[in-house]
């Protein structure tokens, strides 16, 4: 049994306000997969305990021992960190919010709020993409909320979690313009960064880990760009002096790796934002069209336009842009534009995945949407 | 402006700002440096005119309804950016309008295309930051008279040497010829600075505290620091405001200060309900519950009809509006009656609630409203007109500034014509509908005119 788990087990044998303080203190320092995981069976135990003391404070009438067994089983099933397990602790600490007496200690309320904040942030990637756009406003509502209540207790590292879940919900957001969205997780992040002292940023690893995520979602932006990669390079050496490497070795080498992008050899790599966040908003562009064929065609030409331009020939986005813009003219029967679109997307993906599986089947696909194309053209002659 | 790069200016000890706001920093003392020597200096006029009264507070009134009046997308604009406007604790300022701070701190907060305020007594004078630094003690000054500024040797009374001297040494004097800044030390600004005014997001007050930790629980401080962000009239930055007031309240109640807590109540009551009226917007239930129970704890407190009985007529159409926004129609018709009943004569009061009679779709009331606010608008431009005609031709700032005006009441009217217009067609008057649209066309083509 590790240092982590004995504090845990013995947190379990102290009571629910034990348990309260130990796993709201890991959650607080924000998590690393390089952590080891808790013990599964010790937070099965943890969840019990707390579902036992939630019945009996019901029963008898203590709502204020009630809530905080609320958030300790949340906190829980959080660190058990599955879909399930996190959909129960969402379920469980809107119920312990929504039951919290008024004289709740705004530090208990503070730390509900901040866990379904982190909560929400952490799940957004799980959550449907035509449903995401909402749940992200929901995610910064309750980022907004927590900030609130963190501002008005004085607590400026609790302000300071309450940024963070912002900055990640906003580095995630593709409502309205996307570089504005970059550009205030930045803020959030560093303004953050600003609640803390130095030994709280080294203390704790989900400060390094906002750092980079604050210097990554800089490199996205294309607005004024050498101002922003500037930022960039600010948080990622900020987040790197921070970053304990003996405990988090693999997040010390990611941020090596990302500052070595600053070095001059690599400058002409920094002139554009990473390939992947340029797919991503054109995918989003594409989406959006929706049945606006004028639009999704224009989304098209600039996505074929833009991979065409990538320094790496063939590259797998080109093959997608190809695939996108055969569907587009499929959608409005124009079938030969439409075969030659699929034509051309089977030889990028056999030419990018010669042998990869998953290049098979995209190759297959586009033959087989070029083959539908084909037999459009062939109907109407 | 020819300077394509980043010349490295900075204050001497505030944080470096966020690169939008930062960069708004910049374009101030570049559009300040052009200024410079365009035009002449009113004392030399044959017979000088009148010099209007500009205080801190009416000059950063000013800039902040130009920066509120552009929109961008977000990327060039930072929309929590706002004008903070500082002065010395010596200067008796009225808590809502400026945050007073001791002296030493203007230095500490002084910026890059900061407005300073800079007085011996005898002279008082606007010009531009342009850099401090804390490592030679001295900063720069962008003037748009340098060749008469009041800081040069003899000719002011608090012992100022002012060196007037090229813009950045001299380095674009090809492209930007005859330019000049005036260089005095920390100590000379001190003797002289009366206040400044800044841009940047309220963060610069949680910097401010880090400054002055002694502050954080001080509740006339956390008064202002609220009443400054609420001065703003800027949505995006009321969630800051309200923990401030929260504060405030609390601390003043601590202390036995009746009149503050009260006065820090009734503006936390605002706060809050603009608060949570934009949180209810990002649906989720569970993020306006702890405004709402703010709102509770005050209004248990003081008597929510009494918290109401102390807003103005325009704090009531600013809570109507954020309503109206959020489709919350009850509230929005709660604050906008009140605000009507206050002054009958408000034509911004009007309008709005006619915008919430077309939202319940009561064509006939939204029609009378529209025309009560219609009536009103052509009264306030044509007084605005009037106070255009009579202006000193030379007084530039006071032109633009009533011209801006006039142009601004003119969009009210042009939202209000379509307002009635929709109501009009509603209740098949078509020809007044036509005319109101009408009249809406020809305001939108044409530019501000006496």
């Amino acid at each position: 049994m590790n240092a982590a788990d004995a504090t845990l087990a013995a947190a379990i044998d102290g009571g629910v306000p034990d348990l309260y303080a130990v796993l709201t203190d890991r959650l607080r320092a924000g998590r690393s997969h390089e952590q080891p995981p808790w013990d599964a069976e010790l937070l099965r135990r943890a969840i019990t305990c707390c579902e036992e003391v939630i019945a009996a404070a019901r029963a008898d009438a203590r709502p204020l021992d009630e809530a905080l067994a609320g958030i300790g089983r949340a906190a829980a099933l959080l660190c058990v960190d599955d879909l399930a397990s996190t959909e129960q602790a969402e379920l469980g600490l809107g119920a312990a919010i929504g039951s919290m007496p008024a004289d709740v200690p705004p530090e208990v309320l503070i730390d509900a709020y901040q866990m379904l904040a982190d909560l929400l942030v952490r799940v957004i990637g799980a959550v449907n993409e035509d449903q995401r756009d909402a749940f992200i406003e929901r995610a910064i509502g309750i980022a907004g909320a927590t900030e609130y209540l963190a501002s008005r207790a004085g607590d400026d590292a609790a302000v300071a979690r309450a940024l963070d879940a912002r900055a990640q919900a906003l580095a995630q957001r593709f409502t309205g313009s996307r570089d504005a969205n970059l550009m205030a997780a930045v803020e959030a992040a560093l303004r953050a960064l600003g609640r803390l002292t130095e030994a709280q940023v080294m203390a704790e690893v989900r400060w390094p880990l906002l750092a980079l995520e604050a210097g990554n979602a800089a490199m996205k932006i294309t607005t004024a760009r050498s101002r922003w990669l500037t930022e960039a390079q600010r948080c990622h050496r900020l987040g790197r002096s921070a970053v304990d490497t003996v405990r988090y070795p693999g997040l010390a080498a990611v941020y090596d790796r990302n500052l070595a992008l600053y070095a001059p050899e690599a400058a002409e790599r920094m002139t554009r934002p990473p390939d992947t966040e340029m797919f991503e908003r054109f995918r989003r562009r594409g989406r959006e069209a929706g049945n606006d064929a004028n639009a999704a065609l224009q989304v098209a030409v600039e996505m074929v336009a833009w991979a065409r331009g990538l320094p790496e020939q063939p590259n797998p986005y080109l093959g997608h842009a190809h695939l996108f813009a055969g569907r587009v003219w499929l959608g409005t029967s124009v079938c030969a534009e439409a075969a030659s679109a699929f034509d051309a997307a089977a030889q990028v993906f056999a030419a990018v995945f010669a042998d990869d599986a998953t290049g098979a089947k995209l190759a297959a696909k586009a033959l087989e949407l070029r083959a539908q194309a084909l037999a459009g053209i062939g109907s109407t002659t | 402006m020819p300077i394509p790069f980043d010349l490295g200016f900075t204050g001497a000890h505030r944080p470096l700002r966020e690169p939008r706001v930062e960069a708004i920093g910049a374009n101030s003392w570049k559009e300040a440096l052009d200024e410079q020597g365009r035009h002449g200096y009113a004392g030399d006029d044959g017979s000088p005119r009148a010099l209007p009264r500009r205080t801190l507070w009416s000059v950063r009134e000013r800039m902040q309804d130009n920066l509120s009046a552009l929109r961008d997308d977000g990327t060039t604009l930072n929309p929590a950016a706002m004008f903070f406007a500082f002065c010395h604790q010596g200067i008796a300022m009225p808590e809502e309008w400026v945050v007073a701070v001791p002296r030493e701190d203007l230095w500490w907060l002084v910026a890059p295309g900061d407005l300073l305020l800079l007085s011996d007594g005898v002279t008082d004078h606007f010009a531009t930051a342009l850099n401090a630094s804390a490592q030679t003690g001295r900063m720069q000054i962008v003037d748009e008279w340098p060749g008469r500024s009041f800081l040069r040797e003899g000719y002011n009374e608090s012992d100022v040497a002012a060196r007037v001297e090229p813009f950045f040494a001299g380095v674009f004097e090809s492209v930007l010829p005859g330019k000049q800044e005036i260089d005095i030390s920390c100590e000379e600004f001190l003797r002289v600075a009366v206040g400044l005014v800044t841009i940047d997001t309220p963060a610069l007050f949680e910097r401010y505290l880090d400054h002055r930790p002694a502050l954080r629980d001080d509740a006339p401080t956390l008064h202002r620091f609220g009443c400054q962000l609420m001065s703003a009239h800027r949505d995006e930055v009321v969630p800051f405001a309200a923990p401030y007031f929260a504060r405030a309240e609390r601390q003043a109640v601590a202390n036995g200060d009746a009149a503050l807590a009260a006065r820090a109540a009734s503006c936390s009551y605002v706060a809050h309900t603009i608060a949570a009226v934009g949180q209810s917007m990002r649906g989720h239930p569970l993020a306006v519950r702890p405004f709402q129970i703010a709102l509770g704890e005050l209004s248990e407190c003081y008597g929510e009809p009494r918290l109401l009985e102390t807003l103005d007529v325009e704090v009531l159409c600013r809570l109507g509006n954020a309503a109206l926004w959020a489709r919350q129609d009850a509230m929005a018709f709660r604050f906008l009656d009140l605000a009507v009943a206050r002054d009958p004569f408000h034509d911004a009061a009007h309008a709005m609630r006619a915008q919430a009679r077309m939202h319940r779709n009561e064509p006939q009331a939204q029609v009378d409203d529209a025309g009560e606010a219609l009536a009103r608008n052509a009264a306030y431009i044509e007084r605005r007109r009037a106070q255009l005609a009579a202006l000193d031709p030379r007084d530039r700032y006071g032109r633009i500034d009533v011209e801006r005006r006039i142009g601004g009441l003119q969009q009210r009217r042009v939202r209000t014509l379509k307002t009635r217009s929709h109501g009009l067609r509603a209740l098949g008057r078509l020809d007044e509908a036509q005319a109101d649209e009408a009249e809406a066309r020809v305001l939108e083509a044409a530019p501000v005119s006496p």
